[in-house]
């Protein structure tokens, strides 16, 4: 079949591509990874350079972006795509990243614009601890030092020319990346010195770099010839891989060597002669009849020459201070955004959006009532369970508490609000008589009124809805769905009509507390936009309202209010605000939670036992709920109600109940050395904010990510139900869908990401008590301290395993039809 | 300077042993024939191949040709990668294409091998081209969460860091 048929391509018609090395040059790689790794300085650089007071020369701007360019052309251009078939193409990729990249980067004088460009909180908050810290400055400024920077350089080169590591790399793709990175990293080091980018200073004079420059010379010629002159093939890949293009491998080698050989030296020579001719020149008087002399010399080879003042002023700049300086540009703020700004601000729009959900809402209970019985073909089967929840916790943890602001429950709680008043303004003698009898919704509601003052409520209808969900399967019954947002709307309409506005908000809504400990993670917050116009400010009328807004129902008084906790977004207080000086700004990432400041209505968090008992029995849901849907926990159900024989409800109900509050109990441990018992309770129990918001968002956005095409031909079902349109459902749509590669690891990503937070919140909140004032605090012993982080940072560590553990296994697709066990 | 030299020879260690556990995609040349001046050699990747999805590219070349890249485009036809595992039997295919992306030399083919053993891969080509067949030792898959490592291990340092970020701003005091 195969036989030696000779076959002259030029004779079977065929066209020869003429353009010899057409396919070498369309083979660049575009990895969205790397050109957004280039971006990222870039764009900070660019932001850094455009806010500077003194223009920097477009000469620093165009070295640094051609640094980062010739980055990636060694990483995606045909270099990297045949630098596993030629040494030469590899040595060439290797030029690029050690003798090009580095020294125009350096050129840009990066570091000033750079540390511009990050914005100002981060900078603040994140690197000027590092830029600060004595012992880091004296290891960076060491590691730049010629004495240290020129042999790690070299020995760089040479131990990665070694053919064993060199096959390595050649082999493994990762060790690949480590070896490029390493010639990086120690190529910026050695022309560190050589370029002098500002605010650095020189170790050593500049006539003393021509010999730090020739010494690498040398090493980079003896490498270079031992690569030329070799005998054989040093790297045993090429020797293979090379013949498969028809290239002869030690003919490459050679020319890899002359290679890293020429342009290596042109590299080294260039800037020593560079410096040699500026030393040699005469020394200039600084205009002014200045004694003080510049040198020339001073200058950095091909560097863009500033006045010598101008030079002084960039190296007095001081990293640290720039770090923690606050920058002229305002803080973010949402409602400052053109159109969508504007839009947020508008009440008419806030109604509309709290209209729309609201229709949602009666559809979804119409549906679940009246609809299939199928919960993938219902309304309430799919929209609340799939994409609701998916989108909410999307949102909490991209944005802020935009679900409460578009809350569907407050115009029918506004509406029966108004009733009621107008009903007692009506009959007001008869309401008198009726609040005196006995068994009167008042005296109910004053009965109730201690649970009104704290989360304690709500922690029980949270519990009572994990259970419910899973001993009932409320994602499987339309039904018991429709009823449960009917009794919801039920349950806000009779708080909210008895008691007084946000009541129900505050202290009974799960998806309100839900909402608040999730938001405590999100980047924005409503907060005053300049703090100095509040102080000022004598009618307080973001709490109080006014004739144009009612004040915050909330009772949250807006300097005093930290982060966004019981904050539902309305926006009131910005309505009633009337300076103006109400805005969505940016916010530190679970800043509220690691702080134990005072604030308006809260308090002391590590005052509220019943915050952080929210605060667990949410992450604690969090896991029970994901680890629900798992195929061990539904055979671990079933068996238990086999053995035990009970109904299966009961036994889910046990598991949900069992687990949450064994959870609750070891946290409660966790705090327990020691005096002070209720303030680390509050710390453990806060801590496990962040893992629980992860855990959620990793299992709503699995939902949403492989149901979310069930949206469709529900509604186009429900549609054709009312008769208004004939179109015929798309039910492939509504089957299972894989989960995409990504999914698991960017859940795994999530999980770690909530545990540190997790981690560095409870060693934050365990430092603050030690700072407290308190007696007891003060009494607080070290070792007390380092038991509760050690006990709660290993509880939280479990509950991360078990998370964890939860992603592996097989998962119930729900909200699909089938409902299989998806691997 | 032992206090510096210690986290940092700490740090060297961390980074080495976690790249030797890293399950790069790398590849290596499996076979390489010659016959009629065509000459194919095929490339598999990762080295280590395990159960699951794994590469298998073709680099074909008239080798009485100068031009590093002569592409005869008439001259090229289909190639299927096919595999058998010898132990059951199984047999896997799957056409080899042209790369989107990379380098355009190669024509390369998945092949998603489920079990663990001795597999043989054909790579059958059309005349004048020779058809190279090797065989393959295919490891078993590694368990999910080893696939995983660098997602599951992220919070160590990340904690790390954010420890150290308060130590530094704080102080040891705190």
């Amino acid at each position: 079949m195969h036989g030696a048929i000779r076959v002259d391509a030029r004779s079977t018609g065929g066209d020869v591509v003429p353009a010899q090395g057409l396919s070498m040059l369309e083979s660049w790689t575009i990895d969205p990874w790397l050109i957004a790794w280039l971006a990222l300085p870039a764009l900070l650089y660019l932001r850094g350079a455009l806010g500077m007071r003194r223009r920097r020369g477009a000469a620093r701007t165009a070295a640094f972006l051609a640094g980062l360019a010739v980055i990636w052309t060694a990483l995606a251009s045909p270099l990297e795509a045949f630098a596993p078939l030629m040494l030469s193409a590899h040595m060439g990729q290797h030029l690029l990243l050690t003798m090009v990249a580095p020294p125009l980067l350096l050129l840009g004088e990066p570091m000033v614009p750079l540390l511009r460009g990050v914005p100002s909180a981060i900078r603040r908050e994140w690197l000027a601890p590092f830029l600060a810290a004595p012992r880091l400055r004296r290891a960076m400024r060491r590691l730049v030092h010629p004495l240290v920077a020129g042999p790690l350089f070299v020995l760089a080169m040479f131990a990665w020319h070694v053919p064993s590591l060199y096959e390595l790399a050649l082999r493994e793709p990762a060790w690949h990346r480590v070896e490029h990175a390493c010639f990086l990293v120690t190529a910026v080091l050695f022309w560190w010195p050589v370029v002098g980018p500002a605010p650095s200073r020189a170790w050593w004079p500049r006539w003393a770099l021509v010999p730090y420059l020739l010494v690498a010379d040398v090493a980079n010629t003896v490498l270079s010839a031992i690569l030329c002159f070799a005998p054989g093939v040093l790297y045993a890949t090429y020797a293979n891989a090379s013949s498969a293009i028809g290239v002869d491998a030690l003919a490459d080698q050679a020319r890899a060597g002359a290679i890293m050989w020429i342009p290596g030296s042109i590299a080294y020579l260039v800037p020593a002669a560079w410096i040699v001719v500026r030393a040699m020149r005469p020394a200039r008087l600084v205009p002014g009849g200045s004694r003080r002399v510049a040198r020339e010399s001073e200058r950095v080879a091909g560097h863009e020459a500033p006045s010598s003042r101008e030079r002084e002023e960039a190296r007095s700049v001081s990293l640290p201070q720039l770090a923690v300086r606050r920058d002229a540009r305002r803080r973010f703020d949402l409602l400052r955004v053109p159109l969508l700004g504007a839009l947020l601000s508008r009440r008419s729009i806030r109604t509309a959006l709290r209209v729309a959900m609201l229709m949602g809402a009666i559809a979804v209970v119409v549906d679940g009532f009246s609809g299939p019985e199928e919960a993938p073909m219902n309304l309430a089967g799919t929209l609340p369970w799939t994409h609701w929840r998916g989108a909410t916790v999307l949102l909490l943890l991209v944005g802020g508490n935009f679900l409460c602001m578009a809350c569907p429950f407050v115009l029918p709680r506004m509406a029966a609000r108004r009733f009621a008043r107008a009903s007692a303004r009506r009959e007001s003698p008869r309401a008198e008589r009726a609040e005196r009898a006995p068994g009167s919704a008042s005296r109910a509601l004053a009965a109730a009124a201690p649970l009104l003052r704290s989360k304690w409520l709500a922690v029980g209808v949270l519990v009572a809805w994990l259970v419910v969900y899973e001993a009932f399967d409320l994602w499987a019954s339309p039904w018991a769905t429709a009823l449960l947002v009917a009794c919801y709307f039920g349950a806000a309409v009779l708080v909210d009509s008895l008691a007084r506005s946000g009541a129900f908000c505050k202290w009974v809504c799960p998806l309100g507390q839900f909402h608040f400990v999730q938001s405590t993670l999100s980047p924005l917050t409503v907060a005053a936009r300049d703090p100095g116009v509040c102080a000022t400010c004598t009618t307080h009328d973001c709490l109080r309202g006014n004739s144009r807004a009612d004040g915050c129902a909330l009772d949250l008084f807006v300097p005093r209010k930290q982060g966004n906790l019981d904050c539902t977004f309305c926006l009131d207080c910005a309505d009633a605000c009337p300076h103006g000086n109400v805005g969505v700004l940016t916010s530190s990432i679970g800043g509220e939670l690691r702080s134990d400041a005072w604030r308006s209505s809260l308090g002391r968090p590590s005052r509220r036992a019943d915050l952080s008992a929210v605060a667990i029995v949410l992450s604690a849901g969090a896991i029970v709920n994901a680890a629900g849907m798992t195929a061990p926990m539904l055979d671990l159900i079933a068996r238990s109600a086999a053995a035990l024989s009970m109904p299966r409800w009961v036994a889910a109900s046990a598991l949900v109940a069992g687990s949450i509050g064994a959870i609750a109990a070891l946290a409660a441990l966790a705090a327990a050395p020691g005096r002070g018992w209720s303030r680390r309770f509050a710390a453990v129990g806060l801590a496990m904010a962040p893992l629980g918001a992860a855990m959620w968002l990793v299992h709503f956005s699995f939902h949403l990510v492989t149901s979310w095409t069930t949206a469709w031909p529900v509604s186009v079902r429900a549609v054709r139900d009312l008769g208004v349109g004939t179109m015929e459902p798309a039910w492939s749509d509504s089957c299972c869908t894989n989960p995409p590669e990504w999914l698991l690891p960017a859940s795994l990503l999530a999980l770690s990401l909530g545990l540190s937070l997790s981690i560095w919140t409870l060693a934050r909140r365990c430092a603050s008590h030690a700072g407290a004032a308190s007696a007891v605090a003060a009494a607080e012993s070290r070792v007390t301290r380092i038991a509760v982080r050690l006990l709660g940072s290993l509880l939280l560590v479990a509950l991360w395993a078990i998370a964890a553990w939860v992603l592996f296994q097989p998962m119930e697709m729900r909200g699909t039809l089938g409902w299989e066990v998806a691997p | 300077m032992t206090r510096t030299a210690v986290p940092v020879a700490c740090a060297i260690v961390a980074i080495a042993w976690l790249a030797s556990r890293a399950c790069a995609d790398g590849g290596v040349v499996a076979a390489s024939v010659e016959r009629d001046e065509r000459r194919i050699t095929v490339f598999v990747s990762p080295a280590a191949p395990r159960a699951g999805v794994i590469d298998v590219s073709m680099l074909r070349r008239v080798t009485t040709d100068t031009a590093v890249d002569a592409r005869l485009d008439s001259d090229r036809s289909a190639i299927i990668v096919v595999a058998v595992h010898e132990a059951s039997g199984m047999e896997r295919s799957a056409p080899a294409l042209p790369a989107h992306q990379g380098n355009r030399l190669l024509e390369s083919a998945l092949l998603e091998l489920p079990f663990s053993g001795r597999w043989r891969i054909e790579v059958r080509n059309e005349p004048p081209w020779p058809s190279p067949s090797f065989e393959l030792e295919i490891a078993p898959p590694l368990p999910p969460w080893r696939s995983q490592w660098p997602w599951l291990g992220a919070w160590i340092p990340i904690t790390a860091l954010l420890l150290l970020r308060d130590r530094l701003a704080f102080g040891r005091s705190r």
